[in-house]
């Protein structure tokens, strides 16, 4: 049977609640009919497959419930997934200090986890607390794009969500090509092992 | 925060419904529910999938349950009881994990229904869907015309056990000693776990039973104990979960797809897991777990408290981390953590990368900065352990934080308040809803200050019914007084009545507080409470001298009774004789006085039989037709002292309206009744409320760890969120009963929530009163 997908990506949205996970995942998913159980077992999930250089890549956007109560979140809750989304409000400044925190505890003890930091609710200048600059040296910093969007107005959201997936999928190939050339060089071990043993 | 069990319950069950399976035409669907009114659609939408998740083939009763999770990440326990005969299930929603309770509940309406009197079942379930019973309660209803009865204890703290915990016990005669330490170890890993078995009842108690291993931590990933069919695809979910899956379902599964699964089989008994969890352990920490779970005819506790052992002896180091320093925020320090314990540093590495651990030590953390402490099973053992190697870290621990907590005192105990301030986001939102009551105590106090000049300026009468409510076991003589002493609040310059004794300073109380954290010992923690015993020294003839005279002209002045008294109006009738038997729906006036014949009673109980107490409500309905007797008692177990007792268990009966009608019986047992301005004083506001009803707002601990008994301030913490809630429902009030424009309260929304905060501000007066 043929799949009708080369790849399958999980990723994580983040966030305060409030900050408009759920927007963005509506603006981006196929499956907006498929209803929301976020408030039903605490966890969603939406599905949208893209096709990035010829290849067919299969998006799964994964969002729990509550996820403000941790001051940070362990790197367990990682462990299964290819990329993050990490959510914040523009007009909440709160919002963005948890996603600091979050983001820095990534660092210190995930593994390569491929990450974007976005603004959400960008929409209305005069509200707006958390600055395009701050946003864009903590960033840099951390080495990740950012993304300031609006999920009501669609800006932007495409763009991030394309972006993240190829971060992942370029990531994969690149992990594909070191497996290959260690494989390579494990065969060769091999064979002069194999040499060995056989003089 | 750790708990994701709901902190505010205002019902013993939020819906009861009955539900089809539904056939091949049709999906399953709801029958009937109660109260008619409910509104959850969500919920409404999502119980008949849940509750029919597979097919059912099952010959007898049985029960089940699944739980559902807010947006806040809180759970909704729904119980099932399926009849196959019938063909539908039975279910009911509550915000408590009391699985025992409320099997046993669904049997009672299952009776009912099927008993001639099953016209009863909306009366029953009426007198049921009230305020669950507190700690040490109990809550009787008796239906089918007196034959059966359904009695509700607040489950304890204990640790649970076989046979008493279902789920537990089905557990364990289910799984052996390989499976049930393999799913432990990977439970504490965060795997993504699936427990999987064909019947729902065998798989509920497994997934519930499995989870309460971990105690004190809990799960804090996805938790689906049984997933239906149509959401199969959340096994796909990278991020840890434990999900019961009916065999039926996970036949579905495409096991290809779901990467790493720990997967335990219940009906075969068996555990795969892709990882080596448990060989991560101590070796002879997990011989000596598999070794107490190997008895196969265990019995009581000694289940759970193997696991709690391994447990100590894995993280009971964490007492050791908990860095205190003197006008500091106390803090955890994760490297002194992992040199608490030899030869785990691996685990112990990675157990501080898990979710469970983190919010278990903020948790603890958030308790001792905030002043409360904690005391529970988990410390118990660890003191143990700790006396066992004889590392002395118990003691030093209290020892340090009782020293702490002494220059909190010096601080004026301001310091809470900044701490929490200052805390980091998680421990700011855990005690939000503390700060929100300073908040509302300070608009509280506001309030109180406008009211109290008003009422001055009204008629005599209405003045006397402001006094005679304060003092209708209200605190607002102290907490004025106290909110008097606090230096942001200014106090009210006239006082219907001056405290006849000082309260206690808030930071004398905490310490007496820290004289018990980390212990047990219920005697210590009674003589730690030198001054509760005069501040009860105001008698009630005294009380009642002052009162009795204000309560007549009241009359007149209340309202019209709310439409529905569902439990209150009835209360007129509790008396253990039987004898007096005024009309259910009554007048105003009659009302009132029940009220107070009530608490009468309620006293008089107390007096008598300090240490077993029971009042009997004959429940009456409409017409006098169903007899539903609904017998609320109190069994005061643990103390002799009246004002020692648990805030939680003995203050309601005590603090309730001094009687006009009745002076014979105050001048019985006047050293009973708390005085306006005793000990205790932000309880009143609570039992002012609940004059006559034992059964108030409860208030679940954040986490199930906490003994009830061990904590006073703790559940004042608790009393003021309850206040909070109540003041903002008023028609919650009503509901119960409680109308407290009959005493002259007429604006619920500004003066009877003043009035109720100004009372929980008594605890930060006293901070600053000495």
């Amino acid at each position: 049977m043929a799949r009708e997908f080369d790849h399958l990506f999980k990723l994580l949205i983040i966030g305060d609640s409030g900050v408009g996970k759920s927007c963005l995942l509506l603006r981006f998913a196929d499956n907006t009919f498929s209803g929301s159980y976020i408030t039903t077992i605490g966890v969603d999930f939406k599905i949208r497959t893209l096709e990035i250089n010829g290849e067919r890549v299969k998006l799964q956007i994964w969002d729990t419930a509550g996820q403000e109560r941790f001051r940070t979140i362990t790197s367990t809750y990682y462990r299964g997934t290819h990329g993050v989304i990490v959510v914040y409000d523009v007009t909440n400044g709160e919002s963005f200090a948890n996603v600091k925190r979050w983001l820095h505890e990534i660092e210190q003890n995930c593994d390569v986890v491929n990450k974007v930091l976005v603004g959400n609710k960008n929409d209305c200048p005069s509200r707006k607390v958390v600055v395009t600059e701050d946003a864009q040296r903590f960033a840099n910093q951390m080495n990740i794009p950012l993304f300031e969007t609006s999920a009501k107005e669609n800006i932007n959201v495409e763009e991030m969500f394309l972006t993240i997936t190829k971060m992942v999928l370029k990531s994969k190939l690149d992990m594909k090509e070191r497996q290959n050339v260690t494989k390579d060089t494990v065969h060769l071990k091999n064979n002069i092992k194999t040499k060995k043993k056989c003089c | 925060m750790g708990s994701r069990v709901r902190d505010t319950v205002r019902f013993l069950f939020e819906l009861f419904c009955e539900v089809s399976p539904g056939d091949h035409l049709r999906e399953p669907y709801v029958i009937r529910k109660y109260p008619e009114t409910y509104k959850n659609e969500e919920e409404l939408k999502n119980i008949p999938k849940f509750t029919f998740p597979c097919q059912l083939e099952n010959l007898f009763a049985q029960h089940y349950s699944f739980v559902l999770t807010s947006e806040d990440s809180k759970y909704t326990f729904c119980f099932c009881r399926y009849d196959p005969k019938a063909n539908t299930a039975l279910v009911l929603l509550s915000h408590l994990p009391w699985h025992d309770i409320f099997y046993k509940l669904l049997n009672c309406i299952a009776n009912l229904i099927n008993s001639p009197e099953r016209g009863e079942l909306a009366s029953f379930l009426e007198a049921c869907r009230i305020r669950p019973p507190m700690p040490g309660h109990t809550l009787k209803v008796t239906y089918n015309a007196g034959h059966s009865v359904f009695t509700c204890q607040c489950p304890d703290n204990k640790l649970p056990s076989i046979p008493e915990n279902c789920n537990l016990t089905e557990y364990f005669s289910a799984m052996d000693t390989k499976c049930m330490a393999g799913l432990w170890a990977a439970l504490l890993h965060e795997r993504r776990v699936a427990i999987v078995a064909s019947k729902p009842s065998r798989l509920s108690a497994c997934v519930q039973a499995a989870n309460a291993t971990l105690f004190p931590m809990s799960w804090q990933h996805i938790f689906i104990p049984i997933l239906p069919k149509h959401l199969v695809d959340y096994l796909l979910a990278p991020m840890p979960f434990l999900i019961g899956v009916p065999r039926s379902v996970m036949e579905n599964v495409r096991m290809s797809e779901i990467g790493d699964v720990v997967i335990l089989d219940v009906d075969a008994n068996e555990l795969k897991s892709p990882f080596n969890d448990l060989e991560g352990l101590p070796s002879d920490l997990v011989s000596s777990l598999k070794k107490a779970l190997s008895d196969k005819n265990a019995l009581g506790d000694a289940v759970s408290r193997a696991f709690l052992r391994a447990l100590v002896s894995l993280i009971g180091g964490y007492r050791d981390a908990i860095k205190i320093e003197n006008g500091q925020l106390i803090t955890f320090n994760p490297d002194a953590f992992i040199r608490t314990r030899k030869n785990m540093q691996p685990f112990l590495t990675k157990i501080l990368q898990s979710q469970i651990f983190r919010q278990f030590i903020d948790e603890r953390l958030d308790l001792l900065n905030s002043g409360r402490g904690f005391n529970d099973e988990f410390e118990m053992e660890c003191s143990h352990y700790a006396d066992k190697l004889n590392t002395g870290s118990g003691q030093k621990l209290k020892q340090q934080y009782r020293d702490w907590a002494k220059t909190v005192k010096k601080e004026g105990g301001a310091f809470f308040k900044t701490v929490k301030d200052k805390a980091n986001p998680a421990v700011q939102s855990a005690v939000k809803t503390v700060r929100q009551g300073g908040k509302n105590v300070k608009s509280a106090v506001k309030g109180l200050k406008n009211k109290i000049p008003r009422t001055g300026s009204r008629p005599s009468s209405i003045n006397t019914t402001d006094d005679s409510r304060f003092s209708c076991g209200s605190a607002t003589p102290v907490s004025s007084d106290s909110s008097d002493s606090s230096p942001s609040n200014k106090p009210p310059l006239s006082r219907p009545l001056p405290p006849r004794e000082p309260p206690p300073a808030l930071p004398l109380d905490l310490l007496t507080e820290m004289e018990f954290l980390f212990d047990s010992k219920k005697t210590q923690r009674r003589d730690s409470f030198p001054n509760s015993s005069h501040n009860s020294d105001i008698s009630l003839p005294d009380k009642a001298k002052t009162l009795s005279p204000c309560l007549p002209p009241r009359l007149p002045e209340r309202p019209q009774l709310p439409v529905r008294y569902p439990i209150i109006s009835t209360r007129k009738l509790i008396d253990l004789s039987d004898a007096p038997m005024p009309p259910p729906r009554a007048t105003p006036t009659s009302t009132l006085q029940n009220l107070h014949f009530v608490s009468n009673i309620t006293k008089n109980d107390v007096n008598t039989t300090p240490d077993f107490h029971t009042t009997t409500i004959r429940f009456t309905e409409g017409n006098d037709k169903a007899k539903l007797k609904l017998t609320l008692s109190t069994n005061q177990r643990k103390v002799s002292l009246p004002t020692t007792q648990s805030p939680c268990n003995g203050t309601a009966p005590k603090l309730t309206v001094p009687s006009v009608g009745r002076p014979s019986q105050e001048g019985v047992r006047p050293r009973l009744v708390v005085g306006p301005n005793a000990e205790l004083p932000s309880y009143k506001g609570k039992i002012q409320e609940s004059c006559g009803s034992d059964s108030d707002l409860i208030k679940l601990d954040d986490s199930p760890t906490n003994l009830e008994d061990f904590d006073p301030l703790k559940c004042r913490d608790k009393n003021q969120k309850v206040e909070q809630i109540k003041s903002t429902d008023s028609a919650l009030l009503h509901e119960y009963g409680l109308d407290f424009s009959q005493f002259g309260l007429l604006d619920y929304s500004a003066g009877s929530s003043a009035r109720q905060d100004s009372n929980t501000s008594v605890p930060k007066g006293w901070t600053t009163f000495n």
